[in-house]
């Protein structure tokens, strides 16, 4: 049996439908690979109830025919995607050892072979203005110190985690629910474009799979498997995050978590794994010492900031964090018409954010 | 034998005069009125006989023929039922001819012989002052014709007292007003800024809002306090001038919405309409036109609560009136215009569940719907508004300090005083506040020093602020500069007018 041709007849097993992981690797066992499982027996098939339903036996009989294997035999020339399988070099080997690692991963952008060190960064879809700010930031700096940056390109903490590493121009991986030629969701269409010429985009999910809710939770068990850590900003008691911390635990890898505000229900979820024992990360060096990564003290290379005796002031107001403009200006008592134009000032200095609902924010990355 | 008496009608907010002609002849008895009367007319022919026959007079039994001229142009309401009935009077020899005095009757008639009160009265002597000074009218609308100066209003409560004081040869007794009309009216509110706690960037920009009048945007979660600031709004607008006063009385006369005792609207209106209004009626219409809600907030607060809410069709017909302070209405019976310089005022909330950007609640909006129900908002409606911002809720914390919130009166001194510089500044221009400014009027007053300039470029990048914001913060700027009383606008202007454009910021969804 040619390596090549096995290759073939593993893509074909993996895209029948009923056909994860887990049965996939049971089948491959039991046949001595992928073509075992094509010339197998229908009897020998059923043996394996009850982890094969005869539903399941059917569909793999159904799709015994020639025109499905040309179908995979012209997607391996796709000009879309690469198809990358568990037998090739390129399949990354952290994943690899996880229990049911995806036969076949689906890729687009950089080569996923090499992606180590990479820290996950996973949080809830719903995300408080604080939180989708902090994954920019920890995004941004993990890039920046070379560790590649996993998420699952979703609405909110893992489009920011993205966008921070895109912008330090680091690496960065995003792992669909959904097959690899589907935008999902849709406003993400310019960070998934972004992210096929400066990241890498992959799904374990044949391309034309719609976004079913069934896929996340496998899809999370990918995210924490391709990386060393996991990292999670924010997350609710029930939040597809703490599914990525279960998968991650059961991987060994190490699991970081951001305090968060005790009335918030968005830090529930963080707060509660830090009280079971997460890594409690207050900097990106409580990460990057884990791994091995000293990052050379670049000191304050910036230039010291020229601020005037009133932006001084916001300036140092805003250090505890976001603040509301009506505190601010109880704070800094500052009346309000020079308040507003101090604070332009300071976000065309770029030092300084607002949020909606006029909140101030320092700019971490100034 | 024939009487002629004088009386007045309305269209929109003009008066004009009309002579009731009353003919009484021998033959069959019967009561016509010609002259394309309407149908509250015609039914005034059973008021006035009962009427003339309660107040112990006789009415005629014979061929009476009623006309008011000029014939070619359409009347309504029960105005005139006062002109007829002295008419019938005069020609059936029960009141002696006046010779010295041949005053406007204007009136309706109860069957008793009672004078009620009429709608529009103000306006109309304004018309028609300089035809005739003299005017008859219901008691409860002397206070309100008294506005008219070089009118000599004779104010009446029944048919009957007026008959008796033609009789007895003296005439009816000329109204005196008790208080003088002053220039400028210092207004009572009930409602006032102090009684807002916190909110304080709110308030500011509402103060900026009221001194160029610009119009504004307050975006914020349900309960944070949108319509309790907007409501107190016209207490910090400008004083009041008479002939503004006229001209608010004038179409709240003409829209029957004048209280006796108030004579004359003497504060700035805030009206709110719900937001199932149609068309016509915010910005006026029916078949014989009536003043719509833009009308009526003339030179005060027009609040459009949940703009979003609103019909499109709705906003868009407020384009129009916005830009050119009053409203044309033409209709099969004649084309009417109504004032309406205004200032436009409304309030939305963030996102469709209302807490998007609000500490407290989650919001439960996708951006992509967030995104489309700010989309909602048309362009060039958004053009309107110089000044968008966020009005927050706060936490009972934060509001229930204890800090004392400054009153309406000391704002509005201040928005005064930059009134006035800017009535001083342009007093050639044809315009009166800021707001008002066209793009090359901004060109000529709003100059930026190079330091402004530089900020208003770098603010373009940093805050990714859209071009339209451009001439609008200019304006908003030379207000900022106005309330500092400094002539030149400053950076620091500037920096704050920025602030003021909440939705040009693109953290929106």
């Amino acid at each position: 049996m040619e390596k090549f041709e096995e290759r073939i007849y593993w893509i074909w097993l993996s895209q029948i439908p009923g056909i994860g992981a887990k049965r996939f690797h049971l089948l491959v066992k039991q046949f001595a690979g992928a073509y075992g499982v094509w010339l197998a027996p229908k009897g020998e098939l059923l043996k394996l109830a009850p982890q094969l339903s005869v539903n399941v036996v059917n569909e793999i009989i159904n799709h015994r025919k020639n025109e499905v294997l040309d179908r995979i035999f012209q997607s391996l020339n796709s000009e879309h995607y690469r198809i990358v399988t568990l037998l090739d070099q390129e399949y990354p080997v952290l994943l690899k050892h996880i229990f049911d690692p995806p036969p076949v991963l689906y890729c687009k952008g950089m080569s996923i072979k090499d992606i180590n060190p990479s820290i996950a960064i996973v949080g809830s879809r719903r995300s408080t203005g604080y939180g989708r700010q902090m994954a920019e930031r920890f995004g941004f700096q993990l890039a920046e110190a070379g560790v590649t940056v996993v998420s699952g390109l979703a609405r909110g903490i893992d489009a920011m985690s993205h966008y921070g590493a895109l912008k330090a121009g680091g690496k960065t991986v995003g792992v669909l629910g959904c097959g690899i030629d589907r935008v999902y969701p849709p406003e993400n269409r310019k960070l998934f474009s972004t992210m096929e010429e400066e990241g890498a985009i992959v799904s374990e999910y044949p391309p034309g799979t719609s976004p079913l809710a069934g896929n996340f939770p496998a899809r999370n068990r990918v995210i924490s498997g391709l990386a060393n850590g996991v990292l999670v900003i924010e997350a609710g008691l029930k939040s597809g995050a703490l599914i990525t911390v279960d998968f991650a635990l059961e991987q060994g890898r190490d699991v970081y978590a951001l305090p968060g505000n005790i009335n918030v229900h968005q830090s529930a979820g963080t707060n509660k794994i830090l009280k079971e024992g997460a890594k409690l990360v207050t900097d990106v060096q409580d990460i990057l010492e884990d791994l091995g990564i000293s990052q050379e003290d670049s000191g304050d290379a910036s230039e010291p900031l020229q601020l005037d005796f009133f932006e001084t002031q916001v300036y140092n107001a805003l250090q505890e964090g976001e603040r509301h403009l009506e505190e601010l200006a109880k704070d800094t008592k500052i009346e309000l018409h020079k308040l507003n134009a101090v604070l332009t000032m300071l976000e065309v200095k770029g030092i300084v954010k607002q949020m909606p609902g006029k909140i101030f924010i320092r700019n971490w990355d100034a | 034998m024939l009487a002629k008496v004088k009386s007045a009608g309305i269209f929109g907010v003009e008066g004009y005069m009309i002579d009731v002609e009353v003919d009484i002849s021998n033959g069959l008895p019967v009561f016509d009125i010609v002259g394309l009367p309407d149908i509250s007319i015609r039914e005034s022919k059973e008021r006035v006989r009962a009427a003339i026959k309660n107040s112990g007079f006789e009415f005629p039994i014979k061929r009476i023929t009623v006309n008011m001229a000029p014939a070619d142009t359409k009347k309504e309401g029960p105005a005139f039922d006062l002109a007829i009935a002295v008419g019938i009077l005069i020609a059936t020899g029960q009141i002696p001819i006046m010779d010295n005095l041949d005053p406007i009757f204007l009136g309706e008639l109860s069957l008793d012989g009672t004078l009620k009160p009429i709608s529009g009265v103000l306006p109309m002597l304004l018309s028609i002052r300089d035809e005739n000074n003299a005017v008859v009218l219901p008691y409860e609308n002397a206070k309100e014709a008294s506005n008219v100066s070089g009118v000599t209003v004779y104010p009446c409560r029944t048919l009957a007292e007026l008959v008796e004081s033609f009789k007895n040869g003296s005439g009816p007794l000329p109204y005196k007003r008790t208080s003088s009309n002053s220039a400028v009216f210092k207004p009572s509110f009930e409602d006032d800024f102090s009684d807002v706690k916190g909110q304080n960037g709110a308030k500011r920009a509402l103060e900026v809002a009221a001194a160029g009048g610009h119009n504004i945007i307050l975006m914020g979660p349900p309960g944070s306090g949108k319509t309790m600031l907007a409501k107190r709004l016209p207490t910090i607008l400008p004083d009041l001038s008479y002939e503004e006063a006229l001209e608010i009385t004038k179409v709240y006369s003409v829209a029957g919405m004048l209280k006796e005792k108030e004579g004359i609207v003497d504060i700035r209106p805030f009206m709110s309409p719900h937001h199932t209004i149609s068309s016509s009626a915010l910005v006026g219409g029916g078949r014989i036109p009536t003043p719509g809600q833009i009308s009526l907030a003339h030179h005060g607060v027009l609040f459009l609560d949940e703009l979003l809410e609103f019909k499109k069709d709705v906003l868009e017909v407020l384009r129009q009136p916005l830009e050119d302070g009053e409203i044309t209405i033409s209709r099969a019976q004649g084309t009417a215009v109504f004032p309406c310089k205004f200032m436009l005022v409304a309030s939305l909330n963030p996102c469709p569940c209302g807490y998007w950007g609000d500490a407290d609640h989650e919001c439960t909006c996708t951006p992509n719907e967030i995104r489309r129900y700010l989309g909602k908002i048309s362009g060039p409606l958004l053009d309107r508004f110089d000044i968008h911002i966020e009005v927050p809720s706060l936490s009972f914390q934060k509001i229930s300090g204890n800090e004392k919130a400054e009153s309406s009166e000391s704002i509005r001194e201040r928005v005064n005083r930059a009134r006035e510089r800017q009535v001083l500044r342009y007093k050639e221009e044809g315009v009166f506040y800021n707001a008002q400014l066209s793009p090359k009027q901004i060109r000529k007053h709003c100059k930026m020093d190079n330091y402004g300039k530089n900020l208003m470029e770098n603010a373009y990048t940093a805050m990714k602020l859209s071009a339209r914001a451009y001439d609008r913060i200019l304006k908003v700027s030379r207000t900022i500069a106005d309330l500092e009383g400094s002539d030149n606008i400053e950076a620091n202007h500037i920096a704050e007018a920025i602030q003021y454009r909440s939705l040009d910021r693109q953290y929106w969804g």
